[in-house]
């Protein structure tokens, strides 16, 4: 399983905002798919999928996370 | 692309493939620090490589494994590409005690010696003045290595690579300077910061070759840097290889690129390097799951790698100040309980002039160590330096170890770095501290922090000379001995007499740390102020305050020209009944604060007299470190005598208001014994 958190995006930065899902709850994605919108006050960003996987997402769109916080995993599943 | 850019159509297929699997690896490592960066796995300052794959490894293919390279903080391609182990540079670039300096560095420190990989810099173009030292030590040592220089474009602008492309191809070094041309300098294209259209023209003006190739074809940036690490090797002098690949991710990881064209961005991810070089070995009969293959034993060492830098433990607290200085013992600014006296070889004295004597030990350490050279403006004969320090030395010992150098600051520290780094003693002089603002990037960021940021991989033995005070106006005059104590990492000594200056330059060749070796100008130019020396060796340790006079009621601390004055008004007030001792630090980092200590117990009264300005002078310190030590037993406030907060002027009677002398000393002493 991979975890997926809120990235720090720059040396100031302690949270962010995830702007909005890019995939559905349960659904599979591919290493590299766009998995969420995140926002700092500095950039925002496209974060893709770390890994293959099925998502299960926990951050609800339009919540500022600590950096750090988790906000979804992805779990391989064979086959 | 431009048309003159070469191309190279045929390699071998073994070559390719081997192209193949280093651009695979630098891609994989990349992808897998941003991944997670990206996932909140870890956090760190990382910049992206991704599309300059081609450059570091055409270049390093081209290199043997003995030859030497510095590179910047976009560090992940050049250093996979040179050889290092991918878990200590994740280990490093992660903070870990794993990493290749422990931690210390992070992006802007990895250094592996042993693969040739010398310094990692995070000064945009400040490597390329160290280079040039690093090839001067295997000019000087005969090693037979070329050094390879890496920046990017945007270094392009910054004076350090232009002293030190001159520098090069004035003296034929063995170096390949190579350009990384991603196309932005961090955030500006590069049409928005020169008019140059291709860098490597630049080249002609220093009368070395230039040359331009398409930095998506190993091939091609390969033959290039064949050509001109050949070129070096035989002693034909330095390239200026550029090599252009769009660099396909932010200046740093979240760099939200808001600069970069995005039609331009998707043409160079339909132009970059992996796939063609996959597509290259293909049509050349290598099959796909062949290259799957190797792909996925590629991103299982990385994945390894990076878990293993992942789950490593930080360095602990308790080791922060290992690697500030050499040695296994804490040793920081303050010399306490390390005190090491004085050694003189058996025989006669006679008697010298501070320069003279300065020339001595010059003299007498090159004859010792062939590793000891030097460098600086004007500094071989017939002139021998302008205050004559140096002659006779080059006639003696040979240009090649007693180098001229252009008017360049920044080279001159920078090679004496590099020359360090790599096996030679260099001792710079800087010919009047004032130009301290010139170079002190390579002082305060290089020499004094790459013992450090590299976790003791490398030292820095460099002594730099230099002349502070005396009256030649605001740029000429200055004492700044509190711009260098400021900086952990160096050390600083300031000589008073012929026999100290001897001795503690002595030592500070000797020394394994990058020193300052100050010579105040009034007693250079003062031909009177002549003193015995030992005429064999003498080494006086960084360290040692010598008390020149003794005395029970004041104390009067102070180092450089200085100590004359306060000795002059010790005589004065000793009419008057007072007793002054008169205490020359000789070396401020180390402080020997023991040895204030001791006299302020005694007298129980201090004054501070140096050339420097009173506010934020070196003596602030010392005073603050006194009151914290022996507040009670002192009788006065601390009073300290220094210039006045101004620069210094040109005309005698501003000079006369704006210097401290033997007056003002007296009547501190007066004050504070009241």
């Amino acid at each position: 399983m991979t975890e997926v958190r809120i990235p720090k995006t720059g040396d100031a930065v302690e949270e962010g905002t995830l702007v909005e899902w890019l995939v559905e709850d349960g659904a599979r994605v591919e290493r590299g798919d766009p998995l969420y919108l995140l926002e700092t006050d500095k950039v925002a960003m496209q974060i893709e999928a770390p890994s293959a996987g099925v998502v299960a997402r926990i951050g609800v769109p339009g919540e500022i996370y600590p950096v750090g916080e988790l906000v979804a995993t992805i779990t391989e599943r064979p086959g | 692309m431009n048309e003159e850019m070469r191309t190279e159509p045929e390699a071998s297929s073994a070559l390719l493939r081997r192209f193949y699997e280093t651009a695979r690896t630098i891609r994989e490592f990349d992808d897998r620090m941003r991944r997670g960066l990206a996932s909140g796995e870890f956090m760190m300052s990382y910049w992206p490589v991704e599309g300059q794959e081609a450059i570091s490894t055409g270049v390093c293919a081209a290199l043997e494994p003995d030859d030497r390279m510095v590179i910047t903080y976009r560090c992940a391609a050049d250093a996979i590409a040179k050889g290092v182990d991918l878990g200590e540079l994740a280990g490093e670039l992660l903070g870990k005690s794993t990493g290749t300096s422990g931690g210390r560095g992070g992006a802007m420190g990895i250094s592996a010696p042993d693969i040739g990989l010398l310094a990692t810099t995070g000064i945009v173009g400040a490597g390329a003045p160290i280079a040039t030292g690093v090839a001067l030590a295997a000019r000087q040592l005969g090693s037979g290595r070329v050094t390879v220089v890496s920046f990017g474009d945007g270094a392009t602008s910054i004076g350090a690579v232009h002293e030190a492309m001159n520098l090069a191809s004035l003296w034929q070094l063995p170096l390949v300077f190579l350009c990384h041309n991603n196309l932005f300098g961090e955030g500006t294209p590069v049409a928005e910061y020169t008019r140059t259209e291709r860098f490597s023209d630049r080249a002609a003006g220093y009368g070395m070759p230039g040359v331009t190739v398409d930095g998506t074809d190993p091939v091609a940036v390969h033959k290039a840097a064949k050509e001109a690490v050949a070129r070096a090797r035989r002693g034909g002098g330095p390239t200026f290889l550029e090599a252009i690949a769009f660099r396909l991710n932010g200046h740093y990881f979240g760099d939200p690129c808001t600069y970069v064209d995005a039609a331009k961005l998707e043409a160079a991810r339909g132009n970059e390097p992996i796939a063609k070089l996959r597509n290259r070995l293909v049509s050349g009969g290598v099959t796909a799951a062949d290259l799957d293959a190797l792909d996925q034993r590629i991103a299982d060492d990385v994945d390894r790698a990076v878990s293993s830098a992942v789950a490593a433990d930080m360095p602990a607290p308790e080791t922060l100040y290992a690697h500030v200085y050499g040695g296994t013992d804490r040793f920081g600014a303050v010399s306490e309980g390390k005190r090491i006296a004085t050694s003189v070889s058996a025989g006669a004295e006679s008697e010298l002039s501070l320069a003279q004597a300065v020339n001595q030990a010059l003299e007498q350490a090159m004859a010792r160590d062939d590793r000891v050279v030097l460098l600086g403006e004007d500094i071989a004969d017939p002139m021998g330096g302008l205050f004559t320090c140096t002659k006779g030395l080059s006639t003696r010992f040979g240009r090649d170890r007693v180098r001229a150098t252009p008017i360049a600051e920044e080279a001159i520290v920078g090679c004496a770095i590099g020359a360090a780094l790599d096996g030679l003693r260099p001792v710079a002089e800087l010919m009047f501290v004032d130009f301290l603002g010139v170079c002190l990037d390579q002082l305060a960021n290089h020499a004094a922090k790459l013992r450090f940021m590299t976790g003791g991989r490398v030292h820095v033995p460099i002594t730099l000379r230099s002349v502070e005070g005396a009256h030649s106006g605001p740029q000429h005059s200055q004492a700044l001995e509190a711009w260098l104590t400021h900086v952990p990492g160096l050390k600083v000594a300031v000589a008073s007499t012929p026999r100290d200056a001897k001795g503690l330059l002595t030592t500070c060749i000797e020394d394994d740390d990058p020193c300052v070796f100050i010579e105040p100008m009034q007693l250079l130019l003062a031909r009177t102020m002549r003193g015995l020396v030992p005429d064999g060796e003498i080494r006086i340790p960084l360290g040692l305050a010598d008390v020149k006079r003794d005395g029970k009621d004041v104390t009067v601390v102070s180092w450089g020209a200085v100590v004359h004055a306060a000795l002059q008004a010790a005589a004065e007030v000793a009419s008057e009944g007072i007793e002054v001792e008169v205490v020359d630090l000789r070396s401020l980092v180390p402080l020997d604060l023991e040895t204030v200590l001791a006299s302020v117990g005694k007298t129980r009264c201090l004054v501070i007299a140096h050339s420097a300005t009173t506010f934020s002078g070196f003596g602030a310190e010392i005073a603050a470190l006194v009151s914290e030590r022996c507040f009670g037993e002192l009788k006065a406030p601390v009073s300290r005598v220094g210039a006045a907060f101004t620069p210094v002027p040109r005309a005698h009677s501003l000079v006369a208001a704006h210097s401290p002398g033997a007056p003002q000393i007296a009547a501190a002493v007066r004050q504070v014994c009241r």
